[in-house]
């Protein structure tokens, strides 16, 4: 479904400003519609509509674009291998820190049946670490997406219908990562982590050196809204999930259960969820409502990424 | 042409921790900032009399404000963004720090 072609095409009077505004009117609405499939999807699977369907564990090849301005930057097979591996435990539940979950929510533990695997075949079908690395003049990067271009001092995307793309450099402002949603331009599908909270060990420094970071801003590539709602502090936001407690703002640091927000007692803010703020080892569970919007993802925008478990991973054939 | 100091065009970020009790504090992106996983609010002032406001977005990356800056008297600027203006006092800068009466 395309409906790019309600923009009025213009009459007369052209300019290169005009054609820089129609493609963002045409992107914003493809995004628009996208993104109304995609909810529309996720609600299906949500009320049971849809079912998930596959019944194997899939693997999601991964491309980790490493754009570094200094050697320290420049991070080791051994930082991309810690952080491969934690995303291996957190998305099938086997994280050694799920003990933590308080009882009342022990139930709500869900197994994403998701893995990760470095590519080993590249764009042209070549074999591939499924690392590149590229020197940059940039000292930082902020969240405009220069990274993930060549031409602006980063590293130009792989086809985001075959591989997770993750951008690992020095993000300034202090910034431990960002992503883009499902339903977006290819060109910038992907997550971007500084490097200080990639992976366990090598540059990763505490109190975000466990990996989550990475495992946070994939939730969102797989559809996950924080679990405070996005609305402030306020009571009014949803994550879109029905066994999330409704809770206020994100919570940061490491707090203490319970922490009651929006009159949500007697078990509080489900501050352990991985689409809280609270530090790497604060964090460890996604609820079975969450993973329900993963399968419709996976059923839907992201459908051509997984591979069954086991075979080769995609990329070039 | 609106002008201020050329200092003042880049993207500044909030730097909680330095705040006082009258004064808000900016710093540019290579600050060491303790990291954090809500991006932090910024504001950036551009040639041309561009300006533009930054809030934690959904995906952890910053939604944008559009708007504009002009002078205004002593060490006041008027800005826009989006449908919200209001005045700042710039109470110190340099290429380093921008310190706006709370």
């Amino acid at each position: 479904m395309d409906n790019a072609d309600i923009v009025e095409t213009p009459a007369r009077r052209r300019c290169g400003s005009e054609d820089v505004h129609r493609r963002l009117l045409n992107e914003s609405l493809n995004y628009r519609l996208n993104r109304a499939a995609i909810e529309n999807l996720a609600f299906a699977f949500a009320t049971g509509e849809e079912q998930p369907s596959r019944a194997e564990v899939v693997t999601i090849p991964v491309v980790v674009h490493v754009v570094h301005n200094t050697d320290e930057q420049n991070v080791s097979e051994e930082q991309i291998d810690t952080q491969i591996a934690v995303l291996n435990e957190d998305f099938r539940a086997v994280n050694a820190d799920l003990k933590g979950v308080p009882a009342v929510w022990q139930g709500l533990v869900a197994d994403a049946r998701l893995e990760f695997r470095r590519a080993s075949t590249d764009p042209q079908g070549n074999p591939t670490t499924g690392v590149t690395r590229r020197h940059t003049d940039a000292r930082s990067f902020s969240d405009n997406d220069a990274v993930k271009f060549t031409a602006r001092g980063g590293a130009d995307a792989w086809p985001a219908d075959r591989y997770l793309n993750v951008w690992v450099c020095q993000l300034g402002g202090g910034l431990l990562g960002y992503a883009q949603f499902p339903g977006g331009p290819p060109a910038t599908d992907g997550v971007v982590i500084t490097h200080t909270g990639f992976g366990t060990t090598g540059t990763a420094t505490a109190p975000f050196n466990l990996g989550r970071t990475t495992t946070h801003e994939i939730g969102h590539w797989l559809n996950l809204f924080h679990i405070g709602g996005d609305d402030g502090t306020g009571c009014s936001g949803t994550d879109f999930v029905a066994d999330t407690p409704n809770q206020a703002g994100q919570n940061f640091g490491t707090p203490a259960f319970p922490s009651i927000t929006c009159n949500n007692g007697p078990d509080g803010d489900m501050f352990m969820n991985y689409m809280d703020y609270t530090d790497d080892a604060a964090m460890f569970m996604f609820t079975h409502g969450q993973i329900l919007r993963v399968e419709a993802c996976l059923a839907g925008p992201r459908r051509n990424l997984v591979v069954p478990a086991g075979s080769e991973p995609a990329g070039g054939e | 042409m609106p002008e201020i100091s050329p200092d003042l065009y880049r993207r500044w970020y909030r730097s909680f921790e330095e705040d006082t009790d009258d004064q808000a504090v900016y710093r540019p992106a290579d600050f060491p900032f303790p990291p954090r996983r809500a991006p932090r609010p910024s504001l950036e002032f551009r040639p041309g009399g561009g300006y533009l406001e930054y809030a934690a977005g959904p995906a952890d990356r910053a939604d944008a404000s559009r708007g504009s800056w002009e002078p205004g008297e002593g060490d006041a600027v008027r800005v826009r963004a989006g449908a919200r203006t209001r005045v700042l006092h710039i109470v110190a800068h340099d290429e380093q720090v921008l310190r706006i009466r709370k």
